[in-house]
């Protein structure tokens, strides 16, 4: 593959790099951050403009929705729940799917037939029908979210581990390795860990984005966390029905969530193409 | 011939395996009598109708019953309007259909415009916009973008209708949005596989030739990377059956997604079951046929596998 021409994934996305600092900040010490008590509702303000429009009042800076709960203190305890969650579902469906790729690439044979066809399994089934499903056997919550985010990303991380693996396996210094009397766990703690992390990471940063918008997508329909806890998916479904009255208790929660995904696509980005340039 | 054998086979033991998490995920969504029972039950009542279902008897025996059935096309009953299941679903899918049919069109035109300008126009203006747009679009949640469409349209200017179906004009809104939100990934893919078409050795042989521009890039070009976005097609599908959920949800769409809603909603056992194991049957199929199809055309295909 030849370069881009400009190459201009190449320079650093600092804004990128910005916005996923302030969301892991948010995320970790939002509490002592937000302004208000995120749920603690108050009806004589309700549904008060942002700060910076008419009849706003710096009281409330992104102003307040339909039961007067202050829109930014939510935002910010939303944020947690999207940082929580997608990193979780990441961490279990990211770790499952490396694990079994690695299996499955390593050793071949059966231990790749049986993996190959439960992640076919996996890919066809839709996996916001297995959310719906386990909102209700688990009862909704972040729990059943993130299981069923993670059930819907491990099978990626499988294939794309295993066809790796296939080829790092066949590389000249596992050969050797292998000749060298090396067993397999060494051989892969040594040799194909270390070769498939960079892989991981850049996964990993691109699918965060993903992981946040399912997780949005989860909480419009009603499925994440359970009222009044806040998350940016619940909150833009709150402000649907007062769109025309109150547009802010819907588009700033929308614009977190858009920053932050794309945040994670362009650093993701940024770290694949660096590698890739380091490679050539 | 040993090539579709092979990949039928592994499409039969796909479709099984489905069956289970069908079967296993629904049964672990708890007991369904409780919520089927009047609010004043006897322990009675609830022993019957625990009998009634078959839900006393062992897993295993519940499975062989409900796959015996299920090859038959009896998917059971719904506990809740206790009409069968295949009748519920087959009055909604045509439904269902009309918007993914119409969704994938509008998503394979976009993909096929607005991805071949992008990839000849590589890193000047607008490719710039195309790919930049196209991330927005990745990033941006499909259901804002639904509910922004009903206030504008709907509620505001009233130039199309937002709930229900039945006219072309109550297809616009969803399927217009689910189409640009399936093309976003398939635009950047066409991309870079056109990119690659452009600079291989048989397009510069074409051009050596003295093919005119557009025939080289519409009939070679564009044709030999069409086929990698094919390739996606359980991918697509899985996008078209997420987002159909939630834009039936937003516009109420009679199909597919609003009912399989409602029955988890009222946990409705068999229907959540009839639905998921047709859609994914649906997509297995789906992508044999692509194999089978790409097989025939492409036989490097049939010697790697």
């Amino acid at each position: 593959m030849k370069r881009r021409k400009f190459g201009r994934h190449n320079k650093i996305p600092y804004f990128s790099i910005a916005v996923i600092i302030l969301f892991l900040i948010i995320g970790v010490f939002g509490q002592y951050i937000a302004p208000y008590d995120a749920t603690k509702a108050d009806l004589s303000s309700k549904l008060l403009p942002p700060a910076f429009i008419k009849g706003g009042s710096s009281a409330y800076l992104f102003g307040t929705d339909e039961m007067g709960r202050d829109v930014l203190s939510r935002m910010i305890a939303g944020g947690r729940v999207s940082l929580f969650v997608s990193l979780s579902a990441i961490i279990v469906g990211g770790g499952v799917g490396t694990i079994l790729g690695i299996v499955a690439g390593y050793f071949g044979r059966t231990a790749e037939g049986i993996i190959s066809r439960l992640t076919d399994a996996s890919l066809a089934f839709p996996s916001i029908l297995l959310a719906l499903l386990l909102s209700l056997s688990i009862g909704p919550g972040e729990k059943a979210t993130i299981i069923s985010i993670a059930f819907s990303m491990w099978a990626k991380y499988t294939r794309t581990v295993k066809s790796d693996v296939i080829l790092l396996k066949n590389t000249n210094y596992v050969t050797q390795a292998k000749i060298m009397g090396a067993g397999k766990l060494w051989i892969i703690r040594k040799h194909i860990l270390p070769n498939i992390r960079k892989m991981l990471v850049v996964m990993v940063s691109l699918e965060i984005g993903m992981a946040i918008i399912t997780e949005a997508s989860l909480g419009f329909l009603g499925l994440s966390v359970v009222p009044p806890t806040p998350s940016w998916g619940t909150m833009i479904a709150d402000g649907k029905n007062y769109f025309l009255t109150g547009w802010w208790v819907s588009v700033f929660p929308t614009i977190a969530t858009v920053l932050t995904a794309l945040s994670f696509q362009k650093f993701g980005e940024w770290i694949r193409d660096r590698r890739k340039d380091a490679n050539e | 011939m040993k090539f579709f054998i092979k990949k039928t086979g592994q499409a039969l033991i796909t479709v099984f395996l489905v069956s289970i998490i069908v079967f296993l995920a629904i049964h672990s969504t708890g007991d369904p009598v409780g919520s089927l029972l009047p609010s004043q039950y006897t322990e009675e009542q609830k022993q019957q109708l625990t009998e009634q279902l078959g839900l006393d008897r062992p897993l295993a025996v519940q499975y062989l019953q409900f796959a015996g059935k299920a090859l038959q096309g009896n998917l059971g009953e719904s506990y809740i309007s206790k009409r069968p299941v295949s009748d519920m679903i087959f009055e909604k899918l045509p439904y269902t259909f009309e918007l993914a049919i119409v969704s994938i069109a509008v998503a394979f035109i976009i993909t096929i415009i607005f991805g071949s300008i992008a990839a000849l126009s590589r890193g000047k203006l607008p490719d710039l916009i195309i790919s930049n747009l196209s991330t927005l679009f990745k990033a941006t949640p499909i259901f804002f973008l639904a509910i922004l469409m009903v206030q504008l349209f709907g509620v505001k200017w009233r130039i199309f209708p937002v709930s229900g179906a039945g006219t072309p004009l109550h297809l616009v809104l969803p399927a217009g949005l689910l189409g640009i939100s399936i093309s976003a990934d398939m635009v950047m893919i066409l991309r870079g596989k056109m990119i690659e078409a452009l600079e291989s050795d048989y397009v510069k042989f074409d051009r050596l030739k003295g093919i005119p521009e557009y025939q080289v890039v519409l009939k070679h070009a564009l044709r030999n990377s069409f086929s990698s976005v094919l390739a996606l097609s359980s991918f697509i599908f899985a996008h078209l059956i997420a987002g159909s959920v939630v834009m039936e949800n937003v516009f109420a769409w009679p199909g597919i997604g609003t009912l399989s809603y409602n029955s988890v909603i009222s946990r409705d056992f068999p229907v959540v079951q009839g639905i998921v194991l047709l859609l994914s049957i649906f997509t297995i199929v789906l992508s044999l046929l692509v194999d089978i199809f790409s097989a025939i055309l492409d036989p490097r295909i049939r010697k790697k596998a």
